[in-house]
């Protein structure tokens, strides 16, 4: 997977790492139990310190993303959410980003189809692995 | 020999102007005379009027160097320090217009890339990553730590070779040159290939596999390099080093080796670097289109300049085989600074010292200490000159010339015109030289510590020392 980072966006780096990782599994750019760069690999990759990126993957693993172990490293290992705590969650940024939409005349049916579009790029029926016990 | 040296390092030089020079002139990597352009934009009128302007000066300054060059090297016959004056102006002059024509012509084209919108790739700022090569990124070259054991081994040639000069020559800084040199080089070498293994790895396409290979061409082939760079260099100076602790003196065949060594050193580091080069680029035919950053913003001058970018050392997109410093960084800027104002320091005082041992001329006096009222002999020269006691003369006798004793310079000039400084003669030992060739007679002088022989372009003069020291 290709990551783009752009260090004069004011988005923090270690969210434009983390989104476009997630954005990588989601569109099966990164396989399940592929193994990411160390954190000492990508932060001299990306130019940054080592904490930038060592805050990416704890956000990563506490999102149910990867996972990491002493031995292996990350790897990517994305988790379904069970308890409904990301429905919540998706329901927030969806309720902000309709608002946005109708607010810029966006219509409902453009707006649905767009959202379509976008989730029909994304690779489906991600079934994680349960051997680890997840 | 200087003549020719110097001759053949100089139009040597200029070739390698020459070969880069057309290097830039090629439209490869998605750039043109270091500038990123899209390969539509090369033919325009506008991009060959820049490019031939860029060929007809940048001819005519390699001409020019070509042939000062030459003109100068003519110099040497007559006085070597003028002839090194004037070679360090020509040194100067070479690498600052080829490079004012470079750094002029890539920021006409930048300006005229801007004006066109001739944008290409990701915007500068943006750096890529491909996580696959960044996983295997430990995998991709040999281990920089295979060193360590050619760094131990010349520790352990060199102190022997010390302890040998050191019985021969005495006690001296200079008995250290050849052993820390050789030193320095191999930590040099290890540098090298901690450097280019460390390099941010480039992502070509969004093909990983193609990324992967391209990156360990270039990562092992380099570590090889050096590694394989390190151990001839090793052998060559076991070859320089092995008479000197057997027999106490260099001779032709070990030096001639030497140079062999050393010539096919430089010959496989040109060789490599084309070599990748064209690997790359059969590689990269296999893609569509190359993954480019246009980051020219920072390299808008010529020379590169990013204050976000953390790395100090990048390497040069004007020559692959090179390194530019990040001028955006403060370090960077003392760093050049620092190592250009070191150079061209170090050249002014090289001249001055020239100037001062060729135009200074020998000369013996006897005078009075100040504060004891001992008479000391005082041997004047351009550099190491000597004083002793009156008292500690042990002999001053007049030869017809120089004695045949095959003498080794271990420190000072030796050139066609004088003798000066240290050095050490067969069934002589070590011994101090003040002699202007073809002159004769020759003043020998011989005290506890030293054995001088010193002569002068009037042959009355040297009788005349003869005769104020048996005074």
């Amino acid at each position: 997977m290709i990551i783009r980072l752009d260090t004069t966006s004011s988005v923090p780096i270690y969210v434009q790492l983390r989104n476009q990782i997630v954005t990588g599994i989601g569109r099966g750019e990164l396989r399940e139990g592929e193994r990411l760069p160390t954190v000492r690999q990508l932060a001299a990759e990306a130019g940054v310190n080592t904490m930038t990126v060592n805050k990416t993957y704890q956000i990563l693993r506490a999102e149910g993303f990867i996972e990491i172990d002493r031995r292996n490293g990350a790897t990517v290992r994305p988790v379904r959410d069970a308890a409904g705590q990301y429905r919540e969650k998706l329901e927030a940024e969806l309720e902000l980003l309709s608002a946005e939409a109708s607010l810029k005349g966006m219509e409902k049916d453009e707006f649905l189809k767009l959202c379509d579009q976008i989730f029909g790029r994304m690779q489906r029926g991600y079934e994680p692995d349960t051997s680890c016990g997840v | 020999m200087t003549f020719w040296i110097f001759l053949i390092t100089d139009l040597g030089m200029v070739a390698i102007y020459i070969v880069c020079a057309r290097g830039l002139t090629t439209y490869r990597d998605g750039m043109l005379l270091g500038v990123h352009i899209p390969p539509e934009a090369v033919s325009t009128d506008e991009v060959q009027a820049i490019l031939s302007d860029y060929r007809r000066k940048s001819r005519l300054c390699h001409l020019w160097n070509a042939v000062t060059s030459i003109a100068i090297s003519f110099l040497c016959f007559w006085s070597f320090s003028i002839f090194m004056i004037v070679w360090t102006i020509w040194l100067i002059g070479f690498c600052t217009l080829p490079s004012l024509v470079m750094f002029r012509t890539h920021r006409r084209l930048y300006d005229k890339k801007v004006k066109n919108q001739w944008f290409c790739g990701e915007t500068a700022g943006t750096i890529q990553i491909d996580t696959r090569v960044a996983a295997m990124s430990d995998k991709l070259a040999l281990s920089h730590w295979h060193h360590l054991p050619i760094l131990l081994l010349a520790l352990a040639g060199a102190f022997p070779f010390v302890n040998q000069l050191r019985r021969i020559y005495g006690d001296g800084w200079e008995i250290w040159m050849l052993p820390g040199t050789l030193v320095l080089v191999e930590l040099l070498f290890w540098g090298f290939h901690f450097w280019f293994v460390k390099q941010r790895n480039v992502v070509y396409s969004t093909d990983s596999d193609l990324n992967y290979q391209i990156n360990r061409l270039e990562k092992r082939t380099w570590s090889i390099l050096w590694l394989a760079l390190d151990w001839v260099n090793l052998c060559s100076f076991a070859i320089l080093f092995c008479p000197v602790i057997r027999h106490g003196r260099m001779d032709s065949g070990s030096l001639f080796l030497f140079a062999i060594l050393q010539t096919a050193m430089a010959l496989s580091l040109t060789a490599v670097i084309v070599w990748i080069r064209r690997r790359r680029s059969s590689l990269l035919a296999q893609v569509q289109s190359v993954l480019l950053v246009d980051d020219d913003l920072y390299w808008k001058n010529g020379w590169y300049s990013n204050p976000n970018d953390p790395h100090l050392f990048i390497q040069d997109r004007m020559n692959s085989a090179q390194w530019a410093v990040n001028l955006g960084r403060p370090a960077g800027r003392i760093l050049s600074v620092g190592v250009l104002g070191g150079v061209v320091l170090l050249l002014l005082w090289l001249c001055a010292m020239l100037v001062r041992m060729e135009f200074t001329k020998f000369d013996l006096q006897i005078a009075a200490d100040t504060k004891t009222g001992e008479q000391i002999v005082e041997v004047i020269a351009g550099d190491y000159e000597v004083s002793f006691p009156l008292a500690e003369l042990q002999e001053a006798e007049i030869l017809d010339e120089l004695p045949d004793a095959d003498f080794y310079k271990t420190n000072g000039m030796a050139d066609d015109h004088m003798l000066l400084g240290k050095f050490n003669g067969r069934d002589i030992g070590n011994c101090r030289l003040y002699i202007y060739k073809g002159h004769t007679p020759v003043l020998r002088l011989k005290t506890s510590e030293y054995l001088i022989f010193i002569n002068s372009k009037e042959e009355e003069e040297v009788l005349q020392w003869r005769d104020e020291l048996q005074r």
